[in-house]
């Protein structure tokens, strides 16, 4: 039984609390400077991503030392909540009707992080195939991706500063939107089906089913 | 006689032009028969003799087609490995989305197992679904494209490293066998490894561990391929037919091409095995390959014409490293039995990793540091600059910076400044997107849960990072700030150089200036030095001349007194002794003149030191040439002041006629 708890617990956190917390207001930093600062540059904004910086690296450094669930998804959040808030940020730009781009995608990083538990199979389904594409287009798309995928930061920053360079500010504020969006919701769909196995309340009553059955 | 010379060279020249064309084939009715004699054949011609050859008993012999050269097997160093999880774990059939041994299931599997590590043997639900067959499956496929399904770092490095090596060799990937095979083991390889629920039993986690390796079940024709999700997942690219692969022992294998440790490995890296042999005949039944789907065909809408897509593909496809899930909890590296024997090591140290065992997070690391060389690798370099160059081009050349041209120093500042700035965004991006996904591996990895991100995520994020502080650094005038900076320092240069002048002529004329006088300091001291020297041997000799002179004018007195004396005495002996105190006053004289050469000549001799003073070439100052602006004063035309012509009024005197005066006439009488 010592030998399995052992085995259970695994080996391979080797970061040490120090390094997480260095690591990770830079990391989140990247990603808050991002929320912040899209044009318009807001104050607000940088006081909502401070605080989540702050949070997300409490949190890394949580789950990095003391394996905790809820201080993993914590640590992701955060992140996925800048990203989110960047979305929002560039929607409310293009599109002044709050209700019209905020409902949906709310409901959309809801679901995602609940798909698991509304329905596992179509989560399951899904994440597959963001790995492995079975239809061409998907096949194609992932190429798209493999090729584009060492230059896509000096690709979109290329975009980003000629784009509202030559007049189209607009366009890029909505591919940043989409782009943000959907990597946003995308994650927590992924996050969410990966981790949902390793849920708290599932060891419990795993256990407890063990207790039965003996 | 005209007439026959006429008719001479007519017959001449009809034999000439006229004759060889009426000799030819098509004025031949009958062509000439095969075999015969009379019926020779042309240079380049050749007639097979006996299509079917016997021999001497009568058994037919046969004649090998003319040998084709066999696709050279290429194997790409592509670091983007499948991660082949064993372990049937979870309801993907043991997905190794879950990362490693600490997967979702693994625990109740080892439970259900009485805790004696046979995963196999009961508990995992996979095995107990029946889609034991489908070990990698999809998943296989997406964790050998995410690079190792680990983390988010990985998928990126994983293009990364294929995007540097595009970069530096497009013509290498292009193999033709290479790529099929790639696709195909890609494929294979995915639903090839259904051992999962069937790998348990007695043997040693060492031995199981072993058995968990990928075997080389993606080469083409070396394994059956099936599918997990209950066979119902496919592969990434349909696996092509079995291809006759020619026996080991008959492929030669050039030496000095095998791959060499370094950290940038060369795409040229692997082992090129040259095959130039008869095509095998094919056995019955064979069907042709087909390419693999992966093709212009997926990215129709790309063009078919960009064919480093392909090559890109198909490198990325074709990588051997793959990622194993240990039953210890790490992660085991290993090299594809498409690489030699003795070259796994170098294949794979080129990719840091250099052992065989690592934990998730080290791996995590490892990609992500890839992920930050990828960014700076000549992909996103070669792509910031033609993009930035482009666009100044065409903001200099037809937009609204057109006045400057591009052979402005705006331009080139302006392109210098975007290329960087690109570069570093997409630097800064990349890096902010490694460090995260490291987080969130290590702290998934800390629940015993491994996180994977799908390709797109971890572009797509980086992408939008990218976008958004270029569109910032726009937006904020960063840029434009920093090329009126970069354009003063280009005008600053013809200032900075005359300054330079300036300031060098200054120096050296300071320096002169010094150097002459530490000269004539020197000179005149040494003038000192001399005039002291010779006042004192001036003022010795003096001193014993006068000192001489003194004895000699005391003893002359003395005499003169003594003579006067004996002239008084006697003056006749008077003459005689003046004589002689004449001849002693000489030789005294005589003796005062010796000492005083022998003085001199004992003093040393004072010899001035040589100065050898340093020639000063004076550096030529050419002060800039001023070049006063030529002021032209503008034309000021004076407005022409026609001044009105003032007519005086005639002014008629009147004409005053003076009276007659007649006066009387007098009589002088």
């Amino acid at each position: 039984m010592a030998k399995q708890g052992r085995r259970n617990r695994p080996s391979s956190s080797s970061w040490p609390w120090w390094k997480a917390a260095t690591l990770a207001p830079v990391g989140l930093g990247v990603f808050g400077a991002v929320f912040a600062f899209v044009p318009p540059y807001s104050s607000t904004a940088l006081k909502v991503a401070i605080g989540l910086i702050l949070a997300g690296t409490v949190a890394a450094v949580w789950s990095v030392t003391r394996p905790n669930w809820w201080a993993a998804i914590a640590f992701i959040n955060s992140w996925l909540f800048l990203m989110l808030g960047t979305a929002m940020r560039a929607w409310a730009n293009i599109i002044p009707q709050v209700w019209v781009w905020l409902v949906p995608l709310v409901a959309a990083y809801v679901v995602a992080w609940a798909l698991p538990a509304i329905s596992p199979k179509l989560s399951a389904r899904l994440l597959r195939e963001q790995f492995a594409p079975e239809t061409r287009w998907g096949r194609g798309c992932l190429t798209l991706f493999l090729v584009v995928g060492p230059a896509a930061g000096a690709l979109g920053a290329s975009v980003g500063m000629y784009g509202s360079r030559f007049g189209q500010g607009t366009a890029v504020i909505i591919v940043i939107a989409v782009l943000f969006s959907a990597v946003s919701v995308g994650f927590a769909q992924a996050v969410a089906e990966q981790s949902w196995p390793k849920r708290p309340w599932a060891q419990h009553s795993d256990s407890g089913l063990k207790d039965a059955a003996r | 006689m005209r007439a026959l010379r006429a008719l001479a060279l007519a017959a001449t020249l009809a034999a000439v032009c006229v004759l060889p064309a009426l000799a030819g084939s098509e004025a031949d009715p009958d062509p000439c028969d095969p075999g015969t004699l009379l019926c020779t054949l042309a240079a380049p011609q050749s007639v097979q003799v006996n299509p079917h050859p016997l021999n001497a008993d009568g058994t037919a012999i046969e004649v090998p087609a003319s040998g084709a050269l066999a696709p050279v097997e290429v194997v790409v160093p592509m670091p983007a490995p499948g991660f082949v999880d064993p372990m049937a774990q979870g309801q993907f059939g043991g997905s190794s989305a879950w990362g490693s041994v600490y997967g979702p299931y693994a625990d109740g599997a080892l439970d259900a197992g009485g805790g004696s590590g046979d995963r196999g043997s009961g508990g995992d639900p996979a095995a107990a679904a029946g889609v034991e067959g489908g070990q990698g499956g999809p998943w296989g496929a997406a964790q050998a494209l995410a690079m190792a399904g680990l983390a988010v770092t990985s998928v990126a490095a994983t293009a990364s490293q294929g995007m540097s090596r595009l970069s530096s060799g497009l013509g290498r990937w292009s193999s033709s066998g290479r790529s099929g095979a790639g696709s195909a083991g890609r494929g294979a390889r995915l639903g090839g490894y259904g051992r999962g629920g069937l790998a348990g039993g007695g043997g040693s986690r060492r031995n199981r561990e072993d058995r968990l390796l990928p075997r080389a079940d993606w080469l083409p024709g070396s394994s059956t391929v099936s599918s997990g999700w209950g066979g119902a997942g496919k592969s990434l690219y349909a696996p092509p037919p079995p291809t006759p692969k020619p026996e080991p022992s008959e492929t030669p294998t050039p030496p000095g091409v095998t791959p060499t440790a370094s950290s940038t490995p060369s795409p040229a890296q692997g082992t090129i095995t040259p095959v130039v042999t008869p095509t095998p005949p094919e056995p019955p039944g064979y069907v042709a390959p087909v390419p693999p789907e992966v093709s212009g065909k997926t990215i129709g809408w790309l063009g078919r014409g960009v064919k480093f897509v392909r090559s890109v593909s198909n490198a990325v496809t074709a990588s051997a490293i793959q990622f194993v899930a240990l039953e210890s909890g790490k992660v085991g590296v290993r090299v594809g039995p498409a690489v030699a024997s003795g070259s796994k090591i170098a294949f794979r140290t080129p990719y840091g990793f250099a052992g065989t065992h690592y934990n998730p997070s080290t791996i995590g690391s490892i990609t992500g540091r890839g992920l930050l060389r990828g960014a700076l690798s000549k992909g996103p370099l070669g792509i910031s600059a033609v993009t930035s160059l482009a666009a100044n081009l065409l903001d200099y050349g037809l937009g609204k910076n057109k006045d400057k041209g591009i052979l402005s120093p705006e331009f080139a500042a302006s392109t210098m400044v975007d290329y960087g700035l690109a570069a570093g965004a997409g630097l800064l991006a990349a890096g902010g997107v490694a460090i995260v996904g490291g987080l969130a591996t290590a702290g998934l990895v800390a629940l015993g849960a491994t996180f994977t991100a799908p390709l797109w995520l971890a572009v797509g994020a980086t992408a939008a990072v990218g976008l958004v502080i270029g569109l910032a650094l726009d937006h904020f005038g960063v840029g434009d700030s920093l090329k009126a900076k970069v354009v003063d320092g280009f005008k600053a240069w013809g200032g900075i150089s005359n300054n330079v002048k300036v300031i060098g002529g200054v120096m050296a004329e300071r320096a002169t200036s010094a150097l002459r006088q530490s000269r004539d300091a020197i000179v005149a001291k040494a003038q000192d030095a001399g005039k002291a020297l010779g006042g004192f041997v001036g003022g010795l000799a003096a001193s014993v001349t006068s000192g001489v002179r003194k004895v000699a004018s005391d003893a002359k007195s003395l005499v003169r007194r003594a003579g006067d004396t004996v002239v008084k005495t006697a003056q006749g002996v008077g003459k005689a002794v003046t004589g002689f105190v004449g001849g002693v006053l000489g030789k005294a004289k005589d003796s005062v003149e010796r000492l005083k050469g022998s003085v001199i000549s004992k003093l040393p001799k004072v010899s001035l030191p040589k100065v050898s003073l340093p020639k000063i070439t004076l550096p030529k100052v050419s002060l800039p040439k001023v070049s006063l602006p030529k002021i032209t004063l503008p034309k000021v035309s004076l407005p022409k002041i026609s001044l009105p012509k003032i007519s005086l009024p005639k002014v008629s005197l009147p004409k005053v006629s003076a009276p007659k005066i007649s006066w009387p006439k007098l009589s002088g009488r």
